[in-house]
C-alpha cells in the first residue's frame, strides 16, 4: 500500500493532540469523565497512529520499546506497592494513604501509564510480526 | 426456514433490549444512595465512577491490571520470538 | 433518540454480517462502535462512551485488520 501525503500530514499534526487529550483524561480523571483506563487507551491510540502512519522507526525514536516495557512493569509494581503500603501501615489492603483526592490522582496516573504502555506493546509486536511476514 | 427462525429470534432479542433500555425501573437503592451521598466526601473525587473503581473497588482494578499484563506476556510469548 | 440509534445499530449489524469483503466489514464494525459510543453518551455514561470510542474504534479495528491479513487466502 502506498502512503499518501494526506495521511502523513494528518497523522503528524493529529497525534500530539491525541496524546494531550489522553494526558488530560488521566490527570483530570477524578473531576471530569475519564480516568486511568480511558486515558491510557487514548494515549495508546495516539501512539498507534504514529506507528501506523509513520512507521515503527519513528515511534521507537521517540518512545523506545525498553522504556514502554518498563512503564508497563512499573505501573503494575507501583499499584501493588500502593496496596501493600496500606497493608503495612495497618489500614488494610489498598486503603487510601493521602488526603482525599491524592490517592485517586496517583492511582489514575499509574494505571494510565500502565494501560497505555501495555496496549502499545501489544500493537507494536503484532505490527512487527505483520511486517516480517511480507 | 432456518433464516426465518434466526431472524425471529434476533428480532425478539432486539425488542427485549429496546424494552430494557427504554422502560424506567426502580434502581437498587442502598449502595447507590450511599455512594451518591458519601462518595465525594470520602474519596475526594467528583466523578463518582472513578471513585467507585479506584477507591471502593480498587481490588477489581488490580485484577484488571493483572489481566492486561497477562495479555502482554501472551503476545510476547506468541509473536515476540523473532524480534 | 435512543430508538433511532438502536435502529442504526441493527442496520449496521446486518450490513456487517451480510457484506462480502472482510475489510469493509471491519470498517463497518468501527462505525458500529462509534454509534455505540454515541448511544452510551446519550444514556448518560460518558466514561463508557470514552472507552468504547477508544477501544472499539481504535485498537480493536487494528486487531481485526491484523487477523484478516493473516487469515486471507492468497489470490490464485
Amino acid at each position: 500500500m502506498k502512503k499518501t501525503n494526506i495521511l502523513d500530514v494528518v497523522s503528524r499534526k493529529l497525534s500530539p493532540f491525541i496524546l494531550l487529550f489522553g494526558i488530560y483524561l488521566v490527570t483530570f480523571g477524578h473531576i471530569s469523565p475519564g480516568g486511568g483506563f480511558q486515558g491510557g487507551v487514548a494515549l495508546a491510540s495516539g501512539l498507534l497512529l504514529i506507528l501506523l502512519a509513520q512507521g515503527p522507526a519513528v515511534l521507537v525514536q521517540y518512545f523506545p520499546l525498553g522504556r514502554i516495557a518498563k512503564a508497563e512493569v512499573a505501573g503494575y509494581g507501583l499499584f501493588l506497592l500502593a496496596g501493600l503500603a496500606g497493608f503495612l501501615l495497618g489500614a488494610g489492603f489498598l486503603s487510601p494513604l493521602f488526603p482525599p483526592p491524592g490517592t485517586i490522582f496517583i492511582l489514575n496516573i499509574v494505571i494510565g501509564a500502565k494501560v497505555g504502555a501495555g496496549i502499545t506493546l501489544i500493537c507494536w509486536y503484532l505490527f512487527h510480526e505483520m511486517e516480517e511476514q511480507e | 426456514m432456518n433464516r426465518v427462525f434466526y431472524g425471529t429470534v434476533l428480532l425478539l432479542f432486539s425488542f427485549l433490549l429496546l424494552v430494557s433500555l427504554v422502560v424506567e425501573r426502580e434502581p437498587i437503592e442502598q449502595s447507590k444512595g450511599y455512594v451518591l451521598e458519601q462518595g465525594t466526601q470520602e474519596t475526594g473525587a467528583v466523578n463518582l465512577v472513578t471513585a467507585l473503581y479506584l477507591a471502593y473497588r480498587a481490588y477489581d482494578t488490580l485484577g484488571e491490571t493483572i489481566v492486561l499484563i497477562g495479555a502482554v506476556t501472551g503476545v510476547l510469548v506468541l509473536v515476540g520470538k523473532h524480534t | 433518540m435512543v430508538e433511532i440509534l438502536l435502529l442504526v445499530h441493527l442496520v449496521l449489524a446486518i450490513l456487517v454480517l451480510s457484506i462480502r469483503s472482510l475489510f469493509t466489514a471491519v470498517i463497518l464494525m468501527a462505525i458500529f462502535s462509534l454509534f455505540s459510543a454515541v448511544l452510551f453518551f446519550v444514556l448518560h455514561a460518558p466514561d463508557v462512551a470514552l472507552t468504547e470510542a477508544a477501544v472499539g474504534a481504535g485498537v480493536s479495528t487494528f486487531l481485526y485488520i491484523w487477523i484478516v491479513k493473516h487469515t486471507q487466502k492468497e489470490p490464485e
